[in-house]
């Protein structure tokens, strides 16, 4: 701020005219001291204007009265302002109700969207829980090999014809291609229809040519040469399209991956033929990485390298 | 039946709270603190019973506190009348003269009680003062060991400024506060003025009214604004202004017909 020096002057010459009249005029006190009771009463305003005009002269005149007069008006405002900031306190207070209520709302809103990624996630396996229940119990890993040898035939083949053995990937499979998922139904009659039904979907030309066309745009080349090959080798991409989709989701609990192990073992059993074989290579070391997953701490790495050993034939990006 | 005591002991917070600020934030202020305690329980409550009702309760206790705590200090420390310049001055220079001189504080502790008591001045400018006082004052708090009560005829001359007779010691006084004025308020090197002009400043003769005084001291001593000053004394601030405007021409007549503002103007141009 720029002051004028002019100004600055004037005021120290007027000061020092008014402490030399200060000094020159004798004080003579103007009627006695104020006892307690007028001094409070005056602070407090509650003298007469005449009272007030007396008390006030004789503070003009009396070093002692105007000090303490002073210091109490000092008090009284202190006191004023005390109170000022208790109540502008409260009012801040008021506030917090009003963003605790946003925080709340906050938290609500972010709450609901993990609780939805979370239910995404659980669907999936209860689905195949639960589709293995209603059917039947999944045979023993000694009968399937036994089937293996006298049919020559994956047990996931012979799910989808509708036989007993109940692997889970065409269930996952179908809520993965179609994006919804459809209820099971409750009786084993109802249960071969919705089998024959979703068999003749997968591997019937029209509505294969269909997802093969869609999936060509985004899936990678081998997946999509899968859903378009026989039962089984859609069962072992759509095993391959889940781990890929797990890895990448990152949040899976032990009893997925287990579930997970179970269906590969399950598909690297069922291989025969030559591509089966190659295909039963590969299945043997996503099982080693997929085996190692044993803590949650280690899941992030051992995705990586599954992701890693899924893009080494150029399958994902 | 009201009890006093129960009342009188409701408002120990701000009693504490006053004795802290007069005293600082120390032993001493707690024991002032129970000292105006004791006054007010002294005969029975006596003190307290005086009440009628012609205020609030509070600032009546407020009242009686604040003369208990200066009976307090002045028994403690004594009472020293302090030089003309130091209470023409007034504001913060009365209170720094009681902290330096006869409280016997150090400098920075009697800043922060000045500052305390005086809340308008900033505390460099406390400071400043202190140590203008000091140099000012050479014998300021030299007088140690006098922790009883004693009045100011019996103080060494020297503290009590009145070293000879009346008329040389009302000149020698009057010589200072010119000093003082030349070189704390203008700001001069040189603040010595001659017999000519202290013989002009005896003729210099204005009489004001008590209201006009403690306008002025509010103003020019403690530092308030005009309007401000007005407000305490029940004025509008056209009012308070009117008046200081009339109040300091008549001011400059009178400097004027007594030749005085002649006989500084030299000692102002620089």
């Amino acid at each position: 701020m720029v002051t004028d020096p002019n100004h600055d002057r004037d005021k120290k010459v007027e000061k020092a005219a008014v402490l030399l009249a200060l000094a020159a005029d004798p004080e003579e006190a103007a009627g006695p001291c104020l006892i307690a009771e007028e001094m409070a009463a005056l602070v407090d305003g509650r003298t007469t204007a005449a009272a007030s005009a007396a008390h006030l002269a004789h503070f003009g005149s009396c070093r002692k009265c105007y000090e303490e007069w002073l210091f109490l008006k000092k008090e009284t405002k202190l006191e004023i302002r005390r109170r000022v900031y208790a109540l502008r306190r409260i009012k801040k207070f008021s506030y917090i109700g009003s963003a605790l209520a946003v925080a709340a709302s906050i938290a609500v809103y972010l709450n609901v969207g993990n609780m939805a990624d979370k239910t995404l996630e659980q669907v999936v396996p209860d689905t195949a829980l639960m589709e293995k229940h209603a059917v039947a119990p999944a045979p023993p890993r000694q009968a399937l090999e036994y089937k293996e040898k006298d049919q020559g035939a994956g047990p996931v083949a012979r799910n989808v014809a509708g036989s007993t053995a109940a692997p889970t990937a065409p269930t996952i499979l179908k809520e993965q291609t179609t994006g919804r998922l459809e209820p099971l139904p409750a009786s084993p009659t109802g249960t071969e229809q919705f089998r024959a039904q979703r068999a003749k979907r997968l591997a019937g030309p029209a509505q294969s040519e269909d997802m093969v066309a869609k999936e060509a745009e985004s899936a990678p080349t081998e997946i999509t040469a899968a859903l378009a090959a026989p039962p089984g080798a859609t069962d072992m991409a759509g095993w391959l399209v889940q781990l890929r989709e797990a890895c990448r989701a990152d949040r899976h609990g032990a009893e997925f991956w287990a579930e997970m192990i179970d269906r590969g073992e399950r598909l690297r059993l069922g291989g025969t033929t030559a591509p089966a074989e190659k295909q039963r290579l590969r299945i043997t070391v996503l099982l080693a990485l997929l085996r190692e997953m044993r803590d949650p701490v280690l899941e992030t790495r051992q995705c990586r390298l599954i992701l890693a050993e899924l893009a080494k034939d150029g399958e994902t990006q | 039946m009201t009890d006093w005591k129960e009342r009188s002991l409701a408002h120990w917070g701000k009693i504490n709270a006053a004795a802290m600020r007069r005293f600082g934030r120390g032993p001493l202020a707690e024991e002032a603190a129970l000292a105006v305690i004791d006054g007010l329980e002294a005969d029975d409550w006596q003190r307290v019973r005086a009440f009628q009702g012609r205020a609030s309760f509070s600032s009546f206790i407020m009242t009686l506190t604040a003369r208990l705590l200066e009976d307090f200090a002045r028994k403690r420390f004594g009472r020293v009348r302090p030089p003309l310049w130091v209470q023409t001055f007034g504001g913060i220079w009365p209170k720094l003269f009681q902290a330096l001189c006869l409280e016997r504080l150090p400098v920075t502790e009697a800043v922060e009680v000045v500052h305390q008591r005086q809340t308008l001045a900033e505390k460099n400018a406390i400071e400043t003062a202190a140590y203008q006082l000091l140099a000012r004052i050479p014998d300021c708090g030299m007088a140690r060991g006098l922790e009883v009560a004693y009045e100011e005829e019996e103080l060494p001359a020297e503290i009590r400024g009145e070293a000879g007779p009346a008329s040389s010691a009302e000149t020698r006084e009057r010589r200072e506060l010119f000093q003082a004025i030349f070189q704390l308020v203008l700001k001069q090197e040189n603040g010595e003025v001659g017999d000519a002009v202290l013989d002009k400043y005896r003729a210099f003769q204005i009489t004001l009214s008590p209201e006009e005084r403690l306008l002025l001291k509010l103003c020019y001593q403690d530092g308030l604004g005009v309007a401000e000053a007005g407000k305490m004394l029940d004025l509008t601030r056209f009012q308070a202004h009117g008046r200081m405007r009339r109040l300091l021409e008549r001011l400059k007549a009178e400097l004027s017909r007594t030749g005085l503002a002649e006989a500084l103007r030299p000692l102002l141009a620089e």
